[in-house]
């Protein structure tokens, strides 16, 4: 089971700048569903993606689905050589965005994002806005249930 | 032998809804604060998972 709070502890903890997106948010927006992982959208910069790695190797992140015997070193270098991965680590699923679709990069989604308390940590979260586009650009079936929640909170 | 249950008459009226969201869900959840809903999800993440130990647990019982 996916141990939210420590998750986010040890992002921000590291000063790790990420903005949350996904199930989560849609949740902590007030849609009460299911939801396994943590979807994080992260800086592409040298220097937040030296933070992240560092941050999540004592949590020994390895890639979701991938054979075992697959070579996955956790380091810089190779978040630096990807944009999106889906993982598994000690703590459960987490999934690492560099873009989002509907909204683009950390740099354009941190504009408008919330910052909330999530387990006593200080968290950027997109708005409801960013968060109808960006299920409406995802467009999977699971997208569209949360859509008429969103669509519900945003008009009060 | 087993005989299926004769489907109450309520079931039939609530099959006529259009599915649509639970409002009175959605202003309940209002209540709580974002923490107080992802600790929701953990505890709901919990339970499935308990309830996939024990049907695992059941089928190899039998």
């Amino acid at each position: 089971m996916t141990d939210f709070k420590r998750i986010f502890g040890l992002l921000t903890d590291a000063n790790v700048e990420f903005v949350l997106i996904g199930g989560l948010s849609v949740i902590a927006h007030g849609h009460q569903r299911a939801t396994l992982d943590v979807d994080i959208c992260y800086a592409r910069t040298p220097k937040n993606i030296a933070r992240l790695a560092a941050a999540l190797a004592p949590v020994h992140p390895r890639l979701r689905g991938a054979p075992a015997e697959l070579k996955f070193p956790w380091d810089a270098q190779t978040l630096a050589n990807g944009l999106n991965f889906t993982l598994v680590t000690d703590l459960g699923d987490l999934d690492l965005l560099g873009e989002v679709a509907g909204l683009g990069s950390y740099e354009d989604i941190a504009l408008s994002a919330i910052e909330i308390t999530l387990f006593g940590c200080q968290v950027e979260m997109l708005n409801l806005d960013q968060l109808i586009r960006s299920k409406a650009a995802a467009g999977r079936v699971k997208d569209l249930l949360d859509l008429e929640a969103l669509r519900k909170l945003q008009s009060g | 032998m087993w005989q299926p249950v004769k489907e109450p008459w309520q079931y039939r009226v609530l099959d006529m809804n259009p599915p649509s969201l639970d409002v009175a869900a959605l202003a309940e959840s209002l209540k709580l604060t974002p923490t107080q809903r992802l600790e929701n999800v953990q505890r709901l993440n919990a339970l499935a998972i308990e309830l996939q130990r024990a049907t695992r647990d059941a089928a190899k019982t039998k």
